[in-house]
């Protein structure tokens, strides 16, 4: 059995850290220090101006900073307030920012200091509109700390994870305190984590395995914790910052690896072998991949397989280190047994499944959430039996209890280890006006970039349209969705119209269009680029 | 055919889209690409030009002419 958390909510596992060791550093962002203390600083007063702008127990507030100490001041600040965090990526545009603020209905949200003047008007007017305030960090962080804030619960929600916008409401997972702990007990007894581990992340902290395996399990062990900016332009200085370091344990998807092995210049002159955990997940694992960075690094059974989603907080199942890969016929890592206190099994419908058939991947655990956000439909479908989410993954359980992950139920896209719906794709590249229908997949060609966004755009009247215009149109939508979502699609082919394959009700055939793409099916159909 | 400047300028501006890109303009710090658009523009180059470019090609590539250069590199290989 597990044990009680010892802290009822994280803003008091944070301020009991500053008050036993305060000078002793929470974290070092690009090698600035910010102690216990600094940080417990940094929350009250977050907290303070939060609670002075009237937010209450039980409110959401929206954050929108990326990776640095600004961050968790907000995080947990909003929470000491008594609020529910709901941290979002900062590419987003404003539109989309809102359009979860909406969907959450968020009284305040916490945008950097450094967001130039004239953009910070703009989106203050626009989220004037819906009732939502908007703070800098540098005004919220010149409050003093008043006293007095709401009392929390082991069972309140901490955080809103949005997993991303698919159709219709957003789904937001709502994660409680209690939960966190949990699954973070799960994980440090999974992984054999213990105070003398050194963390190194690049990942995003306002996101699952970046926000809870990288830096609340540190902060909770007291850990060495070296955090960078989410900046994969320079995979090398993540390289160079573990061998500074003598890092222990990191985590990336597989694309990031990868991306180590093409762009580090001189690998034999950096020096990695203090790690004893290189996780892989968020995205599929290739065995490839594991074999060339261990080869390239001189690496043993480090490289290890994990497998995880908001749905069960995070952390679900992790190979053991030390331990060589098992790879099946079909090239899938299996990502080991469940961790302590979790079980998955495997379902067809409703039905489990014998060892080693392939289906649905249900997960059972203390540590999972009570559900999404006010979504009552996604609720409905969530849960296999109660107690148990379905994950949306396909997987097999073999004969020594080992999980495979060998793909999606759901349309789900994993772009460098970021799950983007196709619906939020589309939506942006419909509000063309040139464009009848668009469609997204997924694409791995099996190269460096992994799974990639390819969108097919239909086009109108393609016969009134010269190379210039049809040129137009792509740059439109490329922009329109950097502007929007915060990255750039793999490919964007314009087709005739029709060609996109619907079912007689008007559904997008994303799989048969997959297959028609890869199969040069398309041909004639495909506008631009010219063949 | 053998690609000129322009269609390597097409190439870059269909995948940032941006109206309009110069060859001296820099990939990351003008253009705003990503590692990842990087890794698609490349990825699109081979397709469309017929040729493969390996990870060694890169590590000078900065700008948008770098990128032609690095292309024709490929179509006519040093003997």
């Amino acid at each position: 059995m597990m044990q009680a958390a010892p802290f009822p909510t994280l803003p008091a596992m944070l301020r009991h850290q500053a008050s036993v060791r305060p000078e002793s550093a929470a974290f070092r962002f690009r090698d600035t220090p910010c102690s216990f203390a600094e940080l417990w600083d940094g929350i009250t007063r977050i907290a303070g101006h939060l609670a002075a702008l009237g937010v209450e127990r039980g409110d959401r507030v929206v954050v929108v900073i990326p990776n640095g100490p600004e961050f968790f001041f907000a995080f947990y600040g909003a929470q000491l307030a008594g609020a529910i965090a709901v941290p979002l990526y900062p590419g987003f545009g404003a539109a989309t920012i809102l359009s979860y603020a909406d969907a959450c209905q968020a009284r305040v949200a916490i945008v950097p200091s450094d967001v130039p003047q004239a953009q910070l008007t703009g989106f203050s007017d626009l989220a004037a509109a819906r009732k939502v305030v908007v703070a800098t960090f540098g005004t919220a962080a010149a409050t003093t700390a008043s006293g007095a804030f709401p009392d929390t619960r082991a069972s309140d929600p901490a955080f809103i994870q949005y997993t991303s916008g698919s159709t219709g409401a957003p789904k937001g997972v709502l994660i409680s305190h209690e939960n966190l702990f949990t699954n973070m007990r799960q994980m440090i007894a999974g992984m054999q984590i213990t105070a003398d581990d050194i963390f190194v992340s690049w990942l995003p902290v306002y996101h699952d395995m970046g926000l809870i395996l990288k830096t609340m399990v540190p902060f909770l062990l007291g850990c060495e914790l070296h955090l960078l900016p989410t900046d994969l332009n320079d995979v090398t200085r993540w390289l160079t910052t573990i061998e500074a370091t003598g890092g222990t344990f990191t985590a990336a998807p597989d694309f990031a690896y990868r991306l180590c092995l093409r762009r580090v210049r001189d690998p034999a002159s950096i020096d990695i072998t203090s790690l004893r955990v290189a996780l892989n997940a968020a995205e599929p694992v290739r065995a490839d991949t594991i074999a060339a960075f261990e080869r390239t690094f001189s690496l043993k059974d480090v490289m290890v397989a994990g497998y995880g989603l908001a749905e069960a907080t995070v952390g679900v199942a992790m190979w053991p280190p030390k331990t060589p890969p098992r790879v099946d016929d079909m090239g899938n890592v299996s990502v080991g047994r469940p961790f302590p206190g979790v079980e998955v099994e495997i379902v067809d419908g409703d039905a489990p499944v014998s060892c080693g058939t392939v289906g649905e991947i249900v997960v059972q655990s203390a540590a999972l959430p009570v559900g999404y956000f006010r979504n009552d439909a996604a609720n409905a479908a969530l849960f296999w039996r109660p107690g148990w989410a379905r994950t949306g993954d396909l997987g097999y359980v073999d004969d020594d209890g080992h999980l495979f992950i060998v793909g999606r139920k759901k349309n789900v896209i994993k772009q460098l280890g970021r799950n983007i719906f196709p619906q939020e794709v589309e939506r942006v590249a419909d509000g063309h006006p040139e464009v009848r229908y668009s469609a997204a997949v997924g694409i791995d060609r099996g190269r460096l970039e992994g799974e990639q966004v390819y969108l097919f755009a239909e086009v109108k009247e393609p016969e009134a349209k010269d190379k210039a215009a049809l040129d137009a149109i792509v740059i439109a939508i490329v922009r329109a969705i950097n502007d929007a979502l915060g990255f750039r699609p793999g490919r964007v082919y314009l087709l005739r119209p029709k060609a996109i394959p619907m079912t007689h009700n008007g559904k997008l055939q994303h799989d048969r269009l997959k297959k028609m793409y890869l199969s040069r099916e398309l041909g004639e159909h495909i506008l631009h680029p010219p063949a | 055919m053998s690609p000129q400047l322009p269609d390597i300028v097409d190439v870059v501006r269909l995948q940032l889209g941006i109206d309009r890109v110069e060859p001296d303009d820099r990939l990351m710090e003008t253009l705003g690409a990503t590692s990842a658009d990087i890794v698609n523009i490349i990825a699109t180059l081979e397709e469309r030009f017929g040729l493969e470019i390996d990870d060694a090609d890169l590590a000078e590539l900065a700008s948008v002419r770098d990128l032609f250069v690095i292309v024709l590199a490929k179509l006519r290989p040093a003997r």
